[in-house]
């Protein structure tokens, strides 16, 4: 390595305008870390963005000094106090968006390997192991999350019958940590908002790379910048592990960009900027999250216990328990507006003159949601999987979404399901013609029509 | 039931009610309203099988005695001689349950209409009549009904004496405490010992918290679909949800050419014994919401009826369910259960043949068109389209099921090779552990079974109070 080359790519670095809007691009990344961990403990407390980046970040700030990623910690212990939720539990949401970070990264590291049609180093092999199994074990607590909590009792009451209470109370709080990726839609959501946190750390490779000129397709950035991150992941191994990555991050970057064709002066001068505009921002704003994050703990924390006083049994039974808090998940009463335009196809609405049809066909859509959302999860996803192949049959036929086609060409379309000689579709569509017309036919404003009617024909 | 009788005899008796308690004046609402506020999971708790089961539960202080018709009936001899035979029920002859049943119709006050019938029920007994059959006015667990109409959404006047008017606050004077919006989610198992319960507690303000109970004595009477369900996620799995039963009821629409105005009066009161306990014959609950939901069946074609829903009255037929069915656990121990019921060749044709005699009676009666809740089969309008299906079979694919009656999930028994616990209640292999709900009647009583629960209800904890004294 010919150092006084280095010297001279680093010297001749003009910092504006790549550098600076790489940082900005970084940070934006940083904004949507702090999103999702605002978004995770939404169910148990009120994080503004800001102070959610900010953990986020002094987290980062403080992997970036102490090896074996003693950040994480830092991270969680900051979450609990910040947001008053159990340590456990803000443990688990660590976990959480590690896990989707890892999963995340080599998801974009395998679509750039088939992109760009490389291979990708040996140790990076173990990578996917540990993460599908840690995605597993988060699967089965979110999704199984009363199995859990029966394992932990059950084995708890016979390893340690003292503890049962103690113990349970961490479970439950590990349950409440994954509650909020319980609904599999905020649970894409998660991983969406993974996928822009890293190509925004990609946004920040492509624009250091400008800066030397090393002009490389989005997808061999991309892979670079996955295999820099997986790399720096593996803290297990003492050749790699390193406080701020030094070394582990730059042997990763270099190696990369050298396989590509360019000088090994450029590629280190490049990684070496690299971790500069991954490092001073976050150790700048990092530093004073902490700074104030000390100055105000001590006061902080004794608020909290006051604010907090811990009730161990319900005053008029005292036999009972208080273990800890389990996250409600409200259900969602307004119908999704495909709902909507269904139930207005159902509806026998030309037959009755109602002064306001929407209003009457909202609450009915409102309804037969809220019914839907009550089935067992079993059920409910027997009957979403019926109306998916019901939205694509009809847009493939109508080359239309099913909310955009007429009311009539819609009427029709219901019929023939609801209606129509297929017992299959019959009994998909039982559910929503028995729930809107029995919410139709009891609204007081088509019962009142009714009425009308019927004193007309006397 | 069971919390009268322990809190009266001196045990210290914590109730843990899943569902809310609602004030007499949060009663009476339309259906949906009803649905939302006291029915389980809304009312969407469907019973899969080779003909899928509408099937509705309630969750609320008092449970399903809130929704329910007060409909009264001793269990038939014969049925307690089967179960006797079947499942070696020890102390079940009909002179033993005679003092449970006397104690327990004098305390809810069960009686007769004692008003002039309205007109769904005259004319149903008018079809009985012409058709020479035995029938009897069925007694009630209700007292000054004012025919509101409001049996299964919850009774606003209080002359239904449901659970939450009758024997829980007794129990709750004699000390029994109640905690309401709390869920049991596990039993907490240690050897042969139940030492508690696990369960979510909702607090009103919205919050919930996991909290644990410890017991001497652990009594589970959630139902016939969520007591099984909630032994399975606790491990206790012996004979448990294996024998699920119900009676499997065919809805139909009667038009009359008068008006009959069921939807401002109680039910008919009336049902035809000539065929008990196989195949029972009687008035259903009446409104708007539920003629639709009937007729949608046909909907295209019968739509414009609901016009004429003042000539219109409910009637079903119910037979004693022959099918087997199974209740579990969900795989991932959530807070659902898998219902599964078969229905059998046997009820299949008992209820084609139900549908061809209550056709039938309600034709002889005055009606001019029956609508059966079965698809694509044409509305019956004389005594030959009614009379065809004791020959033939109903569609199995068009037939519209539902049921209020479900039982036999955990059956009781000294025959350890088919019940889940033994004559009294007590789980087997477990010390302080019992079923005391509608999931321990043995088999299909073929009648409501509201009288047949209490009474082995209170037979059996009487029991408990005596063997442990």
């Amino acid at each position: 390595m010919d150092w006084a080359l280095v010297y001279q790519e680093l010297s001749a670095v003009a910092l504006f305008p790549w550098f600076f809007l790489g940082i900005t691009i970084y940070l934006a990344g940083h904004v949507a870390r702090g999103f999702r961990t605002k978004r995770l403990v939404s169910r148990d407390a009120h994080l503004s963005l800001l102070t959610a980046s900010s953990i986020v970040i002094a987290g980062y700030a403080a992997n970036n000094i102490i090896p074996a990623r003693v950040g994480e910690l830092i991270r969680a212990g900051m979450l609990s106090e910040r947001t008053g939720i159990p340590a456990s539990q803000s443990l688990t949401v660590v976990c959480i968006e590690r896990i989707l970070d890892g999963i995340t990264i080599l998801l974009l590291c395998a679509v750039a390997v088939v992109m760009t049609g490389s291979h990708v180093q040996p140790f990076i092999g173990i990578v996917p192991l540990i993460f599908c199994a840690a995605l597993l074990l988060l699967l089965f607590v979110t999704y199984a999350p009363q199995r859990l909590i029966a394992f932990i009792s059950k084995t708890a009451n016979i390893v340690a019958p003292r503890s049962h209470d103690a113990i349970l109370r961490h479970a439950a709080a590990v349950v409440n940590g994954t509650a909020y990726i319980s609904q599999p839609k905020q649970f894409c959501a998660m991983g969406s908002a993974s996928i822009l946190i890293w190509l925004c750390d990609a946004g920040l490779f492509i624009c250091i790379m400008q800066i030397f000129n090393i002009t490389l397709d989005f997808w061999q950035v991309l892979l670079i910048m996955t295999i820099a991150n997986l790399g720096v992941f593996i803290v297990m191994s003492p050749g790699y592990a390193s406080p701020g990555y030094i070394g582990t991050f730059h042997v990763l970057v270099m190696q990369n960009i050298v396989a590509l064709g360019y000088s090994q002066s450029i590629a280190l001068a490049c990684a070496i900027t690299l971790h500069c505009a991954i490092y001073i921002p976050i150790m700048l704003w990092g530093g004073a999250v902490v700074l104030w994050y000390g100055i105000s703990l001590g006061l902080k924390l004794s608020l909290a216990r006051k604010a907090r006083p811990l009730e161990t049994s319900l005053a008029h039974i005292p036999e009972t328990k208080i273990i800890g808090k389990q996250s409600v998940s409200a259900l969602d009463e307004h119908a999704t507006r495909f709902m909507y335009r269904l139930t207005e196809a159902a509806l026998p609405l030309n037959q009755y003159e109602l002064s306001n049809p929407a209003t009457v066909v909202s609450c009915c859509a409102d309804f037969i949601q809220g019914e839907i959302r009550n089935l067992s999860k079993k059920i409910q996803m027997l009957f979403y999987i019926g109306m998916l192949g019901f939205g694509t049959l009809v847009c493939f036929r109508y080359l239309k979404l099913f909310p955009e086609l007429p009311l009539p060409v819609r009427i029709r379309i219901f019929n023939w399901w609801a209606y129509g000689k297929i017992p299959l579709t019959r009994q998909l569509f039982k559910l929503i013609r028995s729930t809107a017309l029995l919410s139709f036919f009891e609204h007081p404003d088509v019962m009142r029509c009714l009425e009308e009617k019927n004193d007309k024909r006397k | 039931m069971t919390a009268h009788v322990l809190a009266e005899a001196g045990y210290s008796v914590l109730i843990l009610e899943e569902g809310r308690r609602w004030a007499l004046s949060d009663y009476g609402n339309n259906c949906p309203e009803g649905m939302k506020k006291m029915y389980r999971r809304r009312g969407m708790t469907p019973i899969m099988g080779s003909v899928p089961i509408g099937y509705a539960e309630g969750c609320c202080y008092g449970g399903g005695t809130e929704i329910n018709s007060g409909f009264w009936h001793r269990t038939p001899p014969e049925i307690l001689l089967r179960w006797k035979a079947q499942y070696d029920l020890a102390d079940s002859y009909p002179k033993d349950l005679e003092p449970h049943f006397i104690w327990l119709e004098k305390n809810l006050h069960v009686s007769l209409h004692g008003r002039e019938w309205p007109a769904s029920t005259r004319m149903f007994a008018r079809g009985i009549e012409a058709m020479d059959w035995s029938y009897q006015e069925v007694p009630r667990v209700v007292e000054g009904c004012e025919s509101l109409n409001f049996c299964p959404n919850g009774c606003p006047s209080g002359a239904k004496r449901s659970m939450s008017l009758s024997l829980l606050p007794q129990a709750e004077k004699n000390g029994a405490r109640v905690l309401t919006n709390c869920r049991v989610k596990m039993l907490i198992k240690r050897n042969k010992r139940i030492t508690g319960v696990l369960a979510n507690l909702l607090r009103e303000d919205g919050t919930q918290e996991l909290i644990r109970i410890d017991a001497e004595h652990v009594f589970v009477c959630c139902g016939a679909t969520e007591t099984p369900s909630l032994l399975r996620r606790s491990g206790i799995r012996f004979h448990i949800g294996d024998s699920f039963r119900v009676h499997p009821m065919l809805k139909v629409a009667a038009q009359y050419n008068e008006d009959i105005n069921a939807h401002k009066s109680v039910m008919p009161l009336l049902q035809v014994k000539e065929f008990w306990p196989e195949i029972s014959l009687g008035g259903a609950f009446f409104a708007n919401g539920h003629l639709a939901m009937l007729l949608s069946e046909n909907w295209p074609d019968n739509n414009l009826l609901m016009h004429q829903y003042t000539k219109m009255a409910l009637f079903y037929v119910a037979v004693r369910g022959t099918g087997k069915g199974t209740i579990r656990s969900s795989l991932t121990g959530e807070d659902t259960t898998s219902i599964r019921y078969d229905l059998s060749a046997e009820d299949l044709r008992h209820l084609s043949k139900g549908l061809a005699r209550l056709s039938a009676l309600l034709l002889a009666g005055g009606a001019k068109t029956v609508y059966p809740a079965v698809y694509a089969i044409e509305p019956i309008a004389d005594e030959i389209s009614a009379i065809r299906w004791l020959d033939q079979l109903l569609p199995k694919a068009g037939i519209s099921l539902t049921t209020i009656h479900a039982f036999s999930s955990c059956p009781i028994g000294e025959r350890i090779d088919r019940c889940a616990a033994d004559s009294f209640g007590k789980v087997y292999h477990f010390d302080n552990v019992y079923i005391n709900d509608g999931s321990m009647i043995p088999d299909s009583p073929g009648v409501n079974p509201q009288g047949t629960i209490m009474a082995f209800a209170r037979r059996n904890a009487l029991n408990f109070v005596e063997t442990n004294k």
